[in-house]
């Protein structure tokens, strides 16, 4: 009679045997793909926790065009307001990287500005403590590139009236490879080289921020 | 040796066995029960082909009997058991596989760390051979999932003194590359503050803190800490985000001699 | 049970769980065991043997195992299981109302000899 060398198990035991297997497809895969998260936010909470802040009251979510980072958020918590940019990696995303930049809210100022992205998306982000405001304009001195070799200072302009929890959500109309300075300190990324104005719904001006040293550029805000 | 009648049988049950898999561990058992039936006729005195012809018989309708068996071993069910079998094992093997081939990544990356941490413990090192104390203050912190362990501290200089600080830090590996470290600061005793990254003190850079890459459980970095006045006697280190603040302390006077 | 149940006759069923319960045995062997129990008036037909050993593999009373058997030559071992054992439990149980019933019928049919 011939000996079998796989003899037929119950199929009890080759589902067992079956679902070991795929617990253990699924740890190698989790490892190999080093940790992923699931989704976006628990990115974004992975991120909270890494900088020892939170967990923060999510603002605004946005995935701008041409931006460094594939999602940002935009939170609050413990009288700071915080941004964070978290990274994909295919449907997956990472659990480690991504950045954090956090601003003191002053209850004072109307609108208070974070700076998301300055070299890539140029993007802001302000959160208005007055309800008046419906409409936020933000002016930024900028280096475009004109196509025929030719660069000039110019004044940039972008606006935002869509506010997503008190929060706006403003990108300047430049490529990923146009200068748009908007912080002076580099290592506070306050967005000080930014006019700020946040108008009602009758597009009277209700606040605008100080006028920045626009003098290096050429220009005058 | 195979009897072909047997195997005759055998074969006429397993046609009406759909799948196709269990026919022969079927056949094989069929067989040996008329094996053993024929040698106890045998041994009752029966010639081995009326043993066979008997034995045979016994068995019953090949028919009947194939189509109970079939009932049993349903082909759709069963195949499709059969081939996410199979795809469990394909998928095993390729993650191995990729396993394997990241292993040569993973391995450099591993040897990367390794060399970038014995450079920070290096650094201290050279720091320890003019040193005025060096000791192990040991677990320092717990804060949000991280623990950290001054794993040596070395104070070195003279009427301004230098304190190198190696540290590591434990983490799940969800919160691998802890990035508050970044921002850590110093206060001493005297108030005298020193900041690397911190934004909002002065632009004095008295500190650095420099890490090796993460690994998925730890990571090490090494804190420098410059111009302490010789009279400090406690520097504490701490990281305060505006109303959230973790600190540990480190005592500069109680430290070992080398 | 999820095979036909005009295969896995209830008495069938018990006699083979009870075959097994006092140790394991291969096919052949459980036949044989038997016939020498019932002192040759009793037979498992062997067309009816494996089909219900499989069946009761797949519902978990019984696994098996490959073995050397006595004579040498390797066979196919069955071996009850706790689910086997509870399942003979049943299966006695019910066999045990069953006869009761029949016999109460019987005597009360009448006759000269008939049991109480």
């Amino acid at each position: 009679m011939k000996k079998q060398l796989h003899p037929p198990l119950s199929w009890r035991h080759a589902l067992r045997r079956d679902l070991l297997l795929a617990l253990l497809a699924l740890l190698l895969a989790y490892t190999l793909l080093d940790f992923p998260c699931f989704t976006g936010l628990q990115a974004y909470r992975a991120l909270e926790r890494r900088y020892l802040y939170g967990p923060g009251e999510i603002l605004l979510t946005a995935q701008p065009e041409g931006a460094f980072w594939s999602r940002y958020y935009v939170a609050r918590s413990g009288g700071l307001l915080a941004w964070g940019g978290v990274g994909r990696s295919g449907p997956l995303w990472q659990s480690d990287g991504g950045a954090m930049g956090f601003v003191f809210e002053d209850p004072d100022l109307p609108l208070v500005p974070l700076l998301l992205d300055e070299d890539f998306g140029h993007i802001l982000a302000v959160v208005s403590h007055d309800p008046r405001i419906v409409r936020v304009a933000a002016r930024a001195p900028a280096l475009l590139d004109q196509g025929d070799g030719f660069h000039t200072w110019q004044i940039l302009d972008t606006e935002s009236s869509q506010p997503e929890n008190g929060c706006f959500l403003l990108q300047f109309p430049a490529g990923p490879l146009d200068d748009v300075p908007m912080t002076g300190n580099w290592r506070s990324r306050q967005p000080d080289l930014v006019l700020l104005s946040g108008y009602d719904a009758e597009d009277t001006l209700i606040w605008q921020s100080p006028a920045p040293d626009w003098s290096f550029y050429g220009l005058t805000p | 040796m195979p009897i072909p009648a047997y195997e005759e049988f055998c074969s006429r049950v397993c046609a009406h066995v759909r799948f196709k898999p269990a026919r022969a561990a079927i056949s094989a058992e069929l067989t040996a029960h008329m094996e053993d039936h024929a040698a106890a006729l045998m041994d009752r005195g029966l010639s081995p082909e009326e043993a066979e012809e008997q034995a045979i018989l016994a068995m019953g309708d090949a028919g009947e009997l194939g189509r109970a068996m079939d009932a049993l071993y349903s082909p759709f069910w069963g195949c499709l058991r059969l081939w996410l079998h199979r795809a469990l094992l394909l998928i095993v093997v390729l993650l191995l596989l990729l396993a394997a081939g990241r292993g040569g990544t993973a391995l450099e990356e591993h040897r990367q760390r390794a060399a970038a941490i014995q450079h920070l413990e290096g650094q201290i090192g050279t720091e320890a051979l003019s040193a005025l104390a060096d000791w192990s203050p040991g677990p320092v912190l717990s804060a949000g999932g991280y623990t950290l362990t001054a794993e040596r501290a070395v104070l070195s200089g003279g009427e301004e003194r230098t304190l190198s600080l190696l540290l590591r830090v434990r983490h799940s590996p969800w919160l691998r590359d802890p990035a508050f470290l970044r921002s850590l600061a110093g206060e001493d005793d005297l108030g005298n503050r020193y900041r690397g990254w911190y934004p909002d003190y002065p632009a004095f850079w008295e500190m650095d803190v420099s890490s090796a890459p993460s690994s998925p459980f730890s990571t090490v970095c090494l804190v420098e800490i410059r111009s302490i006045p010789a009279e400090a006697s406690t520097l504490t280190l701490f990281y305060d985000r505006g109303g959230y603040r973790v600190s540990f302390p480190l005592d500069l006077k109680g430290g070992v001699a080398p | 049970m999820k095979a036909d149940k005009n295969l896995l006759s209830g008495s069938t069923t018990l006699l083979v769980l009870s075959l097994l319960s006092s140790g394991d045995k291969y096919g052949y062997e459980m036949i044989a065991a038997l016939e020498e129990k019932s002192d040759h008036t009793f037979t498992l037909k062997e067309g009816t043997l494996y089909p219900i050993l499989h069946g009761l593999e797949r519902e978990g009373a019984v696994s098996s195992y490959e073995k050397e058997a006595p004579s040498g030559r390797t066979r196919k071992y069955y071996h009850i299981t706790r689910t086997g054992l509870r399942l003979l439990d049943s299966k006695k149980a019910e066999w045990q109302s069953f006869s009761k019933m029949v016999n109460a019928i019987v005597a009360e049919g009448g006759g000269a000899l008939s049991p109480t």
